[in-house]
């Protein structure tokens, strides 16, 4: 989440350049890898300990990092979708709507 | 011919990220209800136990509801475009009210017991992050709204009454968006205040909330630079977006090692002989 944020920022910094873009690609890289390597950890970890879990459940402060998966996920898989969108340009996203933008052009006249 | 098979393909990885969205969607609502039950069930921590951590299984929705907008802008049909904006409202209002009642018991926990001990008191900095990520969903919400709703058939017992929700809709975000950003710095104050108390505290996985609580305040103020095309905001941004940088790359000169987060959450032991294993 924290390095999700950090490429984020980067890639939204209000007087931007280049360079910081290039900078957030990187970070963004790092996040992907960190995200995998500790979601394949917790993973092997369940699967090998099973009993874990539970206790993890019960463990007052633990327990309540749970929700921080979901929160990574979201703003991991959400730069990926805003970067692929950035690479490959967002024509072919007005060329896959043009049902919407037709629809709507009659009532904006 | 490639226009065509960018388009196709762009329609595929729209909905590849649809169904994820939906995905992120039922995970967050499963923590964010599931976990204050096992809390009161289970845990059943006294008053003085309680920190801000009881907000993170609670973020989840509105990072979800910020998500859903994102993609609501996106997405080719205007009824899965509705039906994705509808949903993040309804995220982002049980994130936000669960937000608030865990945020009195919060202030309820400070007035009566003091701050936290020393190893949990980053913590305090995480009232910041449901406000910021919320005043920036709202926003983002407010502004997908204005351009999917009208021509639509929605709010039609008012003339025109889907053109007039949507101009309401992204006004009502920016408004509730700078009255959230002012709580989000007030709170922040009471965190920076509070470290400033303590001489010394102990690195652990929790300095990771320094993180992300300032940087979503950060991308809630660059919102509103955006949208009210204001300078202040958007000098703020740039102040403000410096800081979580800072913090995730070390910033305890003195124990280099130690104070790399990466570097301590690969060398912790937090492998099954970790915290974990105090049974």
């Amino acid at each position: 989440m924290g390095t999700g944020i950090t490429s984020i920022l980067l890639h939204e910094f209000p007087y931007n350049a280049q360079w910081l873009r290039y900078i957030s690609y990187i970070c963004f890289g790092l996040n992907v890898l960190l995200f995998t390597i500790f979601l394949a950890l917790t993973v092997i970890r369940y699967v090998v300990y099973p009993e874990i879990w539970c206790v993890m459940i019960a463990h007052p402060a633990q327990s309540l990092f749970l929700g921080c998966f979901p929160m990574a996920f979201a703003s991991e898989f959400f730069f990926f979708f805003s970067l692929f969108l950035l690479i490959f340009g967002f024509e072919f996203i007005l060329d896959a709507k043009p049902a919407r933008l037709t629809e709507r052009q009659p009532s904006s006249t | 011919m490639m226009v065509l098979a960018c388009s196709h393909w762009g329609e595929w990885l729209i909905y590849t990220a649809w169904v994820l969205w939906w995905v992120d969607v039922w995970l967050s609502l499963a923590t964010c209800i599931s976990m204050p039950f096992i809390v009161m069930h289970r845990h059943r921590p006294n008053l003085e136990n309680i920190t801000a951590a009881l907000l993170l299984p609670i973020v989840p929705s509105i990072v979800a509801s910020a998500s859903g907008g994102i993609i609501a802008e996106v997405l080719p049909s205007t009824d899965h475009a509705i039906m994705t904006l509808i949903t993040s409202y309804i995220l982002w209002g049980i994130g936000e009210f669960f937000t608030g009642c865990v945020l009195a018991l919060y202030f309820h926990r400070l007035t009566v017991h003091s701050i936290p001990p020393k190893e949990v008191v980053v913590s305090v900095f995480l009232p910041i992050g449901p406000l910021g990520q919320g005043g920036f969903g709202i926003q983002e919400l407010g502004k997908v709204a204005a351009k999917v709703l009208p021509g639509t058939t929605t709010f039609g017992v008012i003339e025109n009454g889907a053109a007039r929700a949507a101009e309401t809709l992204y006004t009502c975000g920016v408004f509730l968006a700078v009255m959230m950003w002012g709580f989000g710095v007030a709170w922040m104050t009471l965190a920076f205040i509070t470290i400033a108390t303590m001489r010394k505290f102990p690195f652990n996985m929790g300095w990771w909330g320094f993180t992300f609580p300032l940087g979503v305040l950060a991308t809630c103020t660059g919102s509103l630079a955006k949208n009210l095309d204001s300078g202040f905001f958007k000098i703020t941004t740039a102040v403000s977006s410096t800081h979580p940088s800072y913090w995730l790359w070390g910033n305890d000169a003195n124990s280099s090692s130690r104070s790399f987060p990466c570097w301590w959450c690969l060398s912790g032991s937090w492998w099954p002989s970790g915290p974990l294993s105090w049974q």
